[in-house]
């Protein structure tokens, strides 16, 4: 059983994505993919982010195996309403925040943060979209800090809190918060190298990690490559899907 | 030119014109896509894998050609038969298994 916990569907103005949810999903599926977490990717460079949730309920309402995760901003004076618009959204489980291209910083968010707390949802906050390196000369963004993220896991015990996108450099030196805060979790979308999750697993990592496939930026057969090659059968089961159905819930 | 994911959408235009040039497909991350534009603005015959290692994931690396958008048989040229072209006969590398593909030196 494999959940994609960083799937987005939607358009990117600096490349020529293929990123309808039919594809997408189809993209993924093909490779074993039985639950998308999906976010819209309209959303990231749009100065209010929660317009492009719509779609994605609507596109997403008939297809069991998509779990909506919309976009939410703190700083849009109507998150509150927005966010109880995602509380009623079937299959809803899950937030994703876009800092970095608001932009704002966490210590903003601390409403939000307690808010989904008391509705049970979790928050997956995305370190970046793009490597830096290759994106738009006129509209670099930088990435957000992963420890800044599993800092809100230590403030906010009862909410779950995924760090989206971290590079594998960012993730092990988290190795202590993430193995001590048992609500603290890492996707691997991004977590690329010689050996990449083979190394966080020998961390002890191996319960913290989720499988994410950035797509449809990246390709879903390189994703899924990172996770189960290197690794026993036990762990690559934990990462690919086991992690993410004890915190999400069940599949199906 | 190595490198594609560095070269980037405009960099493989760059080589275009050259018919001596080749890119590899290693850098940066499994972007979609990439191959595939390479592969559209070059030919099949001027692609070439690359893994990057020990910097990147070989699975990954891989990855990118077979999760990509082509014919089997350009996955082939990609993985094995262009640098089965392009090496000489003393690296051992085996012929490549159809028509030799014209380049500068040919």
């Amino acid at each position: 059983m494999i959940i994609d916990v960083n799937v987005f569907t939607g358009h990117w103005p600096f490349q020529p994505l293929v990123g309808d949810l039919a594809s997408v999903r189809g993209s993924l599926r093909a490779v074993g993919v039985e639950r998308l977490c999906v976010s819209p990717l309209d959303a990231a460079w749009c100065r209010n982010p929660h317009l492009a949730n719509a779609a994605l309920y609507r596109e997403s309402a008939s297809h069991e195996d998509v779990w909506p995760v919309p976009v939410l901003d703190p700083t849009v004076p109507t998150w509150r309403a927005e966010l109880a618009r995602a509380i009623e959204v079937p299959r809803v489980r899950l937030v994703r925040l876009l800092p970095a291209y608001s932009p704002y910083g966490l210590s903003q968010a601390e409403e939000l943060f307690r808010a989904l707390r008391d509705a049970g949802l979790g928050v997956l906050v995305q370190t970046r979209l793009e490597d830096p390196r290759s994106q738009h000369p006129l509209a670099p963004v930088p990435d957000l800090a992963a420890s800044e993220i599993a800092a809100v896991a230590g403030q906010y015990p009862g909410l779950t809190v995924i760090i989206g996108g971290a590079r594998t450099a960012e993730i092990r030196p988290l190795g202590e918060p993430l193995r001590g805060l048992p609500n603290l979790f890492a996707d691997v979308s991004q977590a690329d190298g010689f050996d990449a999750v083979r190394l966080l697993a020998e961390d002890g990592l191996a319960e913290k990690l989720l499988f994410g496939s950035h797509a449809p930026f990246f390709l879903p057969h390189a994703a899924l490559a990172r996770v189960v090659a290197d690794l026993p059968a036990s762990e690559a089961a934990a990462i690919l899907g086991g992690n993410a159905e004890r915190i999400l819930g069940p599949v199906g | 030119m190595a490198h594609l994911n560095g070269a980037g959408l405009r960099g493989i235009e760059e080589i275009a014109s050259a018919p001596n040039v080749f890119v590899d497909t290693s850098g940066g991350d499994p972007q979609s896509g990439i191959v595939e534009a390479a592969v559209a603005a070059l030919g099949p015959a001027r692609v070439l894998y690359g893994s990057d290692a020990p910097i990147r994931h070989f699975g990954v690396s891989v990855g990118k050609i077979l999760g990509a958008d082509l014919p089997e048989a350009v996955k082939r040229d990609l993985l094995w038969n262009n640098a089965a072209r392009l090496l000489p006969a003393w690296a051992g590398v085996g012929a490549a298994n159809d028509q030799r593909v014209p380049t500068h030196a040919s």
